[in-house]
Order: structure tokens, then sequence, then C-alpha cells
């Protein structure tokens, strides 16, 4: 039966405890035995749960992380609500500055590394441009920086009028998200991944793979109205942050700061951010120790595919460490 | 493939969207078989199966218009519409004469037992408390009653600010506009998915395949390959921000028509949700104030300068 199969699954394995609660934000430090000086501070996307990184036990990057004897913290950014529906991407950043501070002081180090996934990559690096006396090592997992692509999601996202629905549900509810995402790739996601599913009914490994990936994808917060206002407008039709007019409390996000060591993580099957989401910038950057990591799977597939776990991040790992 | 008992089991283990995508796929891959049969005797055609399998892959993603229309039948029931009120009206005259009537029989039986019980019995003692509360209940009920016999509320439209009709306007305009929207926008998908599925029909009648998965991948492809293009085409790509724009117009128009009668009714004790949008958006003004001057406070304290 293919409900006895499902029963125990819980995405999340590794163990942490909560340093920091803000409201609706949070700092993770997970549990380990670091061996390197260098904290790693891992900024997830405010679309989504951080748990894609530590899915199951086979695919956990921040098993492998820790194994690797790195100290590991995470910015939660949790599930925004009616009442944060004014949150603004400068109170993300904020929050950021103030968790870089927390471990520094906490790690006694002027420095650490910061890891942005997804759109957490773009709150990386606007941060790693304003504060880079702060960041050791910036890396970058299917970062969209450059907004000017031409995805299907892109196309959209510069077609719409965030505004509105801003105005109508005040946040962009993670059920509305994940429709998008769905429509994107309507065929192979909503009838090609379930008919597999089907075929792979006996297969309890197969069905828990698959379960622990559908927790996690339909595990949706919503993102905070003025948020999606802004990267909407700001990123997504103004590309500001590429064109340098991108600006948090009057400071300007200048681009050509990011001299420190840069370590991109891009998937040439990604539908949502494709590598031309962060050529232009990692060829823009004045960063002399820089390096791109390209797998061969999608947006997903880079966090909790076999494949990657063979070939991407024993490599990203090793640059890690070597930096650390 | 699932039977009953354990469907109600997956539902309660599984992500809700899973579990229907799952049932509707399965639904989808009981059609797929009866096609497989049909090509394995001959050859197939676009028939009612095709028609089918399109029900079940577009269910799921008309779920935000179910969502608006249900919102509108629950919100319907809780404020008073023109056209509701003179029902209420003749349903509250029915249940008035109704109340009389039990009120009367009520009495009648009261009378009659009193007259009995005073031939009979000596008549029961009651309690200060009971007293107090037959008295308190009896004028409550006198007051109320009052307040019910106001004839004059299908006239509400008179009553409330132009603003809140002018928002039902824009809402059923919005909504007239997002139908337009909405038909051209399932006529592309649907126009897609037809299109995809005769050239699979072409495929099919035309190849023998090995098994039912080839068949069915075969389907997915060419069905993929046509939503491919039809999503990035600058036809869909408008319909569909239209059709987002004005389903977001009216929900929000709607909601302000509503929130207007609220707002308007002096007996009403509950903020609207745009009031309380705007306490949170104070709220969050002031927060960044407090962490602009704990900030500097901090600044202060390790002797920096600006």
């Amino acid at each position: 039966m293919i409900s006895e199969k499902i029963k125990n699954i819980k995405p999340g394995v590794c163990e942490y405890e909560i340093v920091h609660e803000d409201w609706v934000f949070r700092l993770l430090h997970y549990k380990g035995e670091p061996i390197y000086k260098t904290p790693v501070l891992i900024c997830y996307a405010f679309i989504n749960r951080p748990v894609i990184l530590d899915l199951h036990e086979e695919v956990s990057v921040i098993k492998r992380l820790l194994e690797a004897g790195l100290d590991i913290w995470m910015v939660d950014w949790g599930y925004p609500s009616f009442a944060d529906r004014h949150l603004r991407i400068s109170d993300y950043i904020d929050y950021l500055d103030f968790c870089v501070d927390l471990v520094r002081r906490e790690r006694k180090v002027d420095k650490l590394t910061l890891h942005g996934y997804c759109l957490g990559s773009t709150l990386a690096v606007i941060y790693s441009a304003l504060y880079p006396e702060k960041i050791k090592n910036l890396i970058i997992q299917t970062p969209p920086i450059n907004f000017d692509t031409e995805n299907t999601l892109a196309i959209w996202a510069k077609s719409i009028d965030p505004r509105k629905i801003s105005k109508a549900l005040f946040n962009a509810s993670g059920d509305l998200l994940n429709l998008a995402f769905l429509l994107v790739d309507p065929i192979r996601l909503i009838v090609g991944k379930y008919q597999s599913l089907i075929n792979s009914f006996e297969d309890e490994k197969s069905v828990k793979d698959f379960f622990f990936m559908d927790h996690w994808i339909f595990d949706s917060p919503s993102v905070a109205g003025d948020v999606f206002e802004e990267f909407i407008l700001r990123w997504y039709h103004g590309n500001e942050v590429m064109n340098g007019n991108y600006e948090i409390e009057g400071k300007k996000v200048d681009i050509s700061k990011i001299d420190m060591p840069v370590l991109v993580l891009a998937a040439e099957k990604d539908h949502i951010t494709p590598p031309e989401s962060v050529i232009p910038f990692f060829e823009k950057i004045p960063s002399r120790d820089k390096k791109m990591l390209l797998s061969e799977k999608g947006h997903i597939g880079l966090s909790v595919s076999k494949t990657s776990h063979s070939k991407i991040w024993p490599e990203a790992i090793r640059w890690i460490v070597e930096r650390s | 493939m699932i039977s009953q008992d354990e469907a109600i089991e997956l539902f309660k283990l599984a992500p809700k969207e899973s579990f229907e995508l799952l049932l509707r796929n399965i639904e989808i891959r009981r059609v797929v078989e009866k096609l497989w049969e049909k090509h394995q005797q001959g050859s197939i055609s676009y028939d009612e199966n095709f028609e089918k399998i399109y029900e079940e892959f577009s269910k799921f993603f008309y779920r935000p218009i179910e969502v608006a229309i249900f919102g509108i039948k629950q919100l319907s029931y809780l404020f008073p519409f023109v056209e509701f009120m003179k029902i209420l009206e003749s349903q509250n005259e029915l249940w008035d004469a109704y109340y009389e009537f039990l009120g009367s029989a009520f009495s009648h039986l009261r009378l009659l037992s009193e007259i009995y019980f005073s031939y009979t019995a000596t008549e029961p003692v009651k309690s200060v408390i009971d007293r107090f509360l037959d008295q308190y209940v009896d004028s409550i009920k006198s007051s109320v009653s009052e307040f019910t016999k106001i004839d004059l509320m299908h006239e509400y439209p008179l009553i409330l600010p132009k603003k809140v009709f002018e928002d039902f306007d824009e809402a059923i305009s919005s909504w007239r506009s997002f139908l337009e929207f909405f038909r051209m926008y399932r006529d592309l998908r649907k126009g897609a998915f037809v299109s995809a599925a005769e050239r699979f029909i072409e495929i099919a009648n035309n190849k023998k395949f090995s098994d039912l998965l080839e068949f069915l991948n075969t389907f997915s492809n060419e069905e993929a390959k046509e939503f491919d293009n039809l999503l990035r085409s600058e036809k869909y790509v408008e319909v569909q921000k239209k059709m987002i724009e004005s389903l977001m117009d009216y929900i929000y128009h709607f909601r302000k028509f509503y929130e207007g009668i609220a707002e308007n009714n002096p007996l009403n004790p509950f903020a609207t949700i745009s009031q309380l949008d705007e306490a949170f958006k104070r709220i969050f003004d002031l927060r960044r104030k407090i962490r602009e001057l704990e900030k500097r406070i901090e600044e202060i304290e390790r002797g920096v300068n600006r």
C-alpha cells in the first residue's frame, strides 16, 4: 500500500537550535563538530522552505557540509502572514546583517562565508555589495541576479503587475506561487511526474523520494505583499541589481564591490533561474578568485540529485573548505 | 490502483495537492489504457477520452477561479443584498406571525395551567434570582421587538456612501472582463491540447508502439512541446496578464464593497481587513524607526561618530 510507504516522511534530518527569533525570521545553527574557523551562513530564498538543502539522509547538502567540518548557520525567513504584509526587502537585508554580526561575534571572526540559495542569492549579492568587509567568501546557488532572461517564468514575471496582486490578496500566497511554478511546465509537472509515480508504485524508495519532494514543494510560505511588489518590479521589470540602480535605504548596491572569492553553482536545465541569470554577473564582478560549477540537472536537482551529490557538491565543498 | 480505504489514508498523509494530482493521474491512466486498447485494435481518433484527459489535466489550474466564486457565495450570506432584503423581510414577517402564534398558544396554556393549579395546588415559590431573570428577559424581549419593527431596510442603498456602490460596479465590470479573458485563456489552452492530441493521433495511427508506456510518453511529449510554445507566445502572455489583473481587480473591489458596508454600519464591532492592514503598516514603520535608534545607540556606545 502506498500510504504505508509514506507514513513517516518528514523532510529534514540534521538537528539545529534556534539561536534567534525576530517575529517571522529565525537564525538557526546546525549541530556539528566544526574544524574550520570560518562559519558558513546560508541565506535561503523567501520562496519555499530551506529544508530542500536537508531533504533526507541521502541527499542532504547540510549533512555533507557538516561532515566536512564546516560550521553551518541558516537564516530562515519563515511563513509571513497577513500581519507581515509590509515587510520590505530592506528588512530582509537588515536581519541578514544582524545575523552576520551575531555569528561574527559568536565565533570571534571578522568575516564569514555567505551562501545564498535562489532568491536568497540575490539577497546575498546585495548584502555582499553593501558590506564586502564582512564577507570572506560568497557562494550563490541557482542565483537570479540578471533578471533579463527569456525563460517562461521570467517572461511571465515581467508581464504581470504585482501591485494588483498585493492590493487584492495582500500577500502572494504559497498556493498562488505554486500554481505559477506548475503552470510554467504543466504537462511534465502535472502529468509526466505523476505518471512516473504510478509506474513505480511498487518501488518503495521511489515512492518515498517522490513524497519527500512533494512535501517540500507544497510547503510554500506566502511572500509578503510589499516584498513581492518590490522584487517583481525592481528585479524582474527593472533588472536594477545588474543595472546598478538598486539601492537599499539610500545605499547604492554596487556589484563592482564584490571582490571576495565567489563560487557560483548553476544548473543547465534550470527553468526557473537558467545559467543566463548569473553569467553576466559572473563576468562583471571584479573578484579574481571566482569559479562556476554547472550541474547537468535542474533548479532543484542541483540540491537533491545523486549526480549533483557525486559530482558538484564534493567539488563545491572542497572549494569552501580551502577558503575556510 | 488505490482502494477507497487507502485513498482516505493517503489524503491524511500526503500533501493535499499531491493527493489530488495523483488521483487525477490515476484517472488519466485509465483513459490512456482505453486509448491503448483502441490503438491495438486498429486506429484512434479525437474522442471523449481525450476530452476526459483534458478535463482532469485542467481542473487543478482553475482552482483560483473556484476560490473566487466560492468566496462570493460565502459572503453573500453574510451581507445583505437588495434582492435578499425583501426575502428576508417576508421571512421576518412570517417568523413574527409564527412567533405571535406560539406566544398566544403558550399564554393560553399557561393561563389554563394557572387556573388548574389554583384549584389543585399552591403557587410554586420562585427564588429572588428566578424572578429577576424572568423580569429581565421580558424587558429585553419587548425592546428587541421594538427594534425589529423597522420596515425600511430594503432602502439601505440610500444609506451607504456612493463609494460602496462604485466599488460594486468596478467589481462587476472586472468580473465581466475576467470572464472574457478567462474564456480566451481557456480556448488557447484547449486549442494547444487538441492540436498536440491530433498530432499524436497521426503518429499513433502510423506506428505500432511497443508498450503502453511508450504510447503514453509519446502523447505527453507532443503535449509538452505544444505547451512550451504556447506558454511563451505573445498572445498567451497578454491574455494571461489581463485575466490575472481583472481577477485581482474583481477581488479587490468586491472586498472594498463589503468593507464599505461594514465600515458604515455604526453597530459593526469589527475592524475591516484594510483597517488592520493600515495598522500593520504603521507598526512596521515604527519598528524600523526603533531599529534605527537601536543601531544609533550601539554606534554611540562603540564611540562611532556619524
